[in-house]
């Protein structure tokens, strides 16, 4: 009761309730809308790569339009001119101008080709590559437009300006290359349906992996587990910078005395659970909202759904599994805090996940029984299999590797945290 | 006289034992202190901090227990940090980024329900010790000083049995160590207070009860006139020395182990000294005057001195 006072206390001053609660909590729903938005774009960027052939040409002829609104004024480019330049006397002076033709006036936007004998040079192989996103391309020996193209071994071209730049990138979307895009990816599309949903099967998972899922299963999956890792860190890492902010006050002695120590470091830990509560109730339905609006219903289903044990007993694995590896991590660097490379104690966790992910790797080159067992052992280790557990949903480990990683899992990051109570009292009384 | 005015409280520790990791920073095997004012005193790093901790139960004993008791009419109650002490360590503390008054007012709203008490209960102690001018300033803005000030006015707005203030007189000029002193002296009546420092001149007026710690361990406990005995081992005062310089000289040669002060005409030596008529006799060959010796309990500032100089050479030695 005392405990709760003293949160509600807390929270009821404003600066107080910013510091403490406000502001990390920004901070993880802007790292989980930044984590939500690049996997959008991947997805989306997957989606081009194995989805209709059709869908991918509105979006580059829309491109290229923009483009060319952006550099000449309107939607479609013309077809490309050559300007040749001439050598004219003049007053007594020999001086490079461009052709009489209107057409060929020269802009800076346009493109040149830098050669010695401008009326002897062959164009034509660049003619294919500009025609249908540059207007005009001329071919002189001193003109300076923001882009000069210089042929000889090697090829090089001069930028003189970020719009020059923008000129080059728009020869990308040249319309011949695109249909020879299109026409890749229907023969791409042609050779994956002629294969049919392309299921892996090794010895020692649960089900076979659907290859052509992949792309959607991974996204989803580390989204999930970038929650969970951003919600422990919230808890851990958050529940030390809390103490730290009372110790650097002063006020940490006096409150933890105030209030009976065992009431004040309840409180600190009632504080971290209120962000974290306050972090996943904004994130599940934002996350919930983006998985319906970014993927198929039934593949949803089809990948979660239809086995709600396998996914309950990931999450309490997941979550058991990097919590072990938090408090590991955050342990083992204050125990040497004293020691100048510490900070190197936190990624110990992750170097053992590595060192498993290998091993766990090299299990699939050899596809007997023996190696599905080693690779089952692999996975019900915690923190060793840590990699193999965060993509359960992909590769199906045992329900029984699952089980048993959460158990040991939970019962050693109960057992480290008991026997290292100390550490973290020894750590506040020093700060 | 005043003594008996205070509220008494007795400090009680068997085979107390509390470590900084595995660094033992404090053993006691015995301990039994009472008073109205205990002072903890001893050299940097000696523990008294520590023992500040344990008694509030911040730090956990790894071994054996330390209690406090309170006696209302020599009924003992055993003090809960929470319900019957304050605390206001060294450096003072305000959250560096809230303002003084919003401090205050946490505070109140923990200790009293009434997050305005400090402007009607707790007015006093905000005009005693001098807090108006700081209430609308954020605490980054405060110096050590004040920020001790405002920690301790809150101390008082909850009627602790017992007040621990770590180092209080730390930092503060003569006028507002003696209004402190002058406030804890007249509080003593109500909160008995268990304070450290290394002002010896205002712990010997202020204590009844001392506590010497050594390198972590008990070394002394006991009223204060004991206490000084028992540190200082002996004092005397030599009167009548025509050359005082040249007489400190030729004295400290020989008690390489006193302390030696001068005040006005006179030496005061402290430490262990031989008995006064061999002091008597050693002075007048030493300085050929006619000088008098008058054996005195040292004061707790000469004591001190010597205790740490002795420890100091033992440290030394060791």
């Amino acid at each position: 009761m005392r405990a709760l006072r003293l949160v509600i206390a807390l929270c009821r001053v404003p600066r107080l309730f910013s510091s403490l609660l406000l502001f990390p909590l920004i901070l993880g729903l802007v790292v989980m809308c930044a984590q939500l938005l690049v996997t959008s774009l991947i997805l989306q960027a997957g989606r081009k790569s194995i989805g209709p052939v059709e869908s991918t040409d509105p979006g580059r002829e829309k491109l290229r339009s923009i483009v060319s609104n952006l550099i000449y004024g309107h939607e479609t480019p013309q077809p490309l001119r050559i300007c040749r330049w001439q050598t004219k006397v003049v007053d007594g002076q020999a001086i490079e101008l461009p052709p009489d033709d209107p057409h060929c006036a020269p802009d800076r936007l346009d493109v040149a080709l830098k050669v010695k004998h401008p009326d002897l040079f062959d164009p034509t192989q660049f003619q294919l590559i500009l025609d249908g996103t540059i207007e005009r391309l001329h071919i002189c020996s001193s003109c300076h437009p923001d882009v000069v193209i210089v042929p000889g071994t090697p090829v090089r071209t001069e930028v003189s300006s970020v719009w020059g730049l923008l000129v080059l990138g728009a020869t990308s979307l040249n319309p011949d290359v695109g249909e020879k895009l299109k026409s890749a990816r229907t023969d791409m599309r042609r050779i994956w349906d002629s294969v049919g949903s392309i299921e892996f099967y090794s010895s020692g998972l649960r089900d076979a992996v659907k290859i052509k899922d992949l792309y959607v299963t991974s996204a989803i999956v580390i989204n999930i587990a970038g929650m969970i890792v951003i919600a422990l860190w919230l808890a851990l890492k958050a529940h030390r910078r809390v103490i730290d902010y009372f110790a650097r006050s002063g006020a940490l002695l006096p409150m933890a005395a105030g209030c009976g120590s065992s009431n004040f470091y309840l409180a600190i830990w009632m504080l971290t659970c209120l962000r974290v509560a306050a972090f996943l109730i904004a994130v599940i339905p934002l996350s919930a909202y983006w998985l319906y609006d970014m993927v198929d219903p039934e593949q949803l289903y089809a990948i979660f759904g239809s086995d709600l044990l396998a996914l309950a007993l990931w999450i309490a694995a997941v979550s058991a599994g990097l919590g072990l590896a938090t408090v590991i991590a955050s342990i083992g660097e204050l125990k040497q805090r004293h020691f100048l490379f510490s900070f190197g104690y936190r990624y110990v966790p992750l170097l053992i996940a590595g060192l498993g992910t290998i091993v766990w790797m090299a299990t699939f080159i050899i596809g007997t029984p023996f190696w599905g067992f080693c690779r089952n052992i692999i996975t019900l280790l915690p923190v060793l299999g840590l990699t193999p557990i965060i993509i359960a949903p992909i590769f199906k480990p045992s329900y029984l590797a699952l089980v048993l990683h959460s158990g040991l899992a939970l019962l050693l990051l109960l057992q480290m945290v008991r026997s290292n109570a100390r550490w973290f009292a020894s750590h506040l009384e020093e700060i | 006289m005043h003594e008996h005015a205070r509220r008494q409280i007795s400090i009680e520790a068997t085979g107390l034992s509390v470590a900084y990791g595995v660094r033992p920073a404090l053993r006691i095997n015995e301990l039994s202190a009472r008073g109205g004012i205990i002072a903890v005193i001893g050299h940097n790093g000696a523990g008294k901090s520590t023992l500040l901790k344990s008694v509030l139960k911040l730090l956990p004993c790894s071994a054996g227990r330390l209690d406090v008791f309170a006696f209302d009419r020599e009924v003992r109650q055993r003090l809960k940090p929470e319900e019957h002490m304050a605390f206001c360590p060294e450096g003072g503390s305000v959250f560096a980024d809230i303002s003084v008054e919003s401090y205050i007012r946490l505070w109140c709203r923990l200790k009293t329900d009434d997050p305005n008490y400090y402007r009607s209960g707790g007015r006093h102690w905000i005009e005693q010790l001098e807090l108006a001018p700081l209430l609308k300033k954020l605490g980054r803005e405060l110096s050590k000083g004040q920020r001790r000030r405002v920690q301790t006015a809150i101390g008082f707005f909850s009627r602790p049995r017992l007040f621990l203030l770590d180092e209080p007189f730390d930092g503060l000029d003569v006028q507002k160590t003696s209004e402190l002193a002058e406030i804890v002296e007249r509080q003593a009546s109500s909160t008995s207070f268990l304070l450290t420092s290394h002002r010896m001149d205002v712990v010997e007026r202020l204590a009844d009860t001392l506590i010497v710690l050594r390198n972590g361990e008990l070394f002394a406990v006991g009223p204060t006139e004991e206490v000084c005995r028992t540190i200082g081992h002996a004092g005397a005062k030599i009167r009548g020395i025509n050359n005082i310089e040249a007489a400190m000289d030729a004295l400290k040669k020989h008690l390489p182990c006193a302390v030696m002060s001068k005040f006005g005409s006179e030496i005061i030596v402290c430490g262990k000294i031989p008995a006064a008529p061999e002091l008597l006799s050693l002075v007048r060959s030493l300085t050929n005057s006619q000088v008098e010796i008058e054996e005195i309990v040292p004061s707790l500032v000469d004591a001190v001195s010597y205790h740490l100089k002795d420890t100091a050479s033992q440290c030394l030695a060791a």
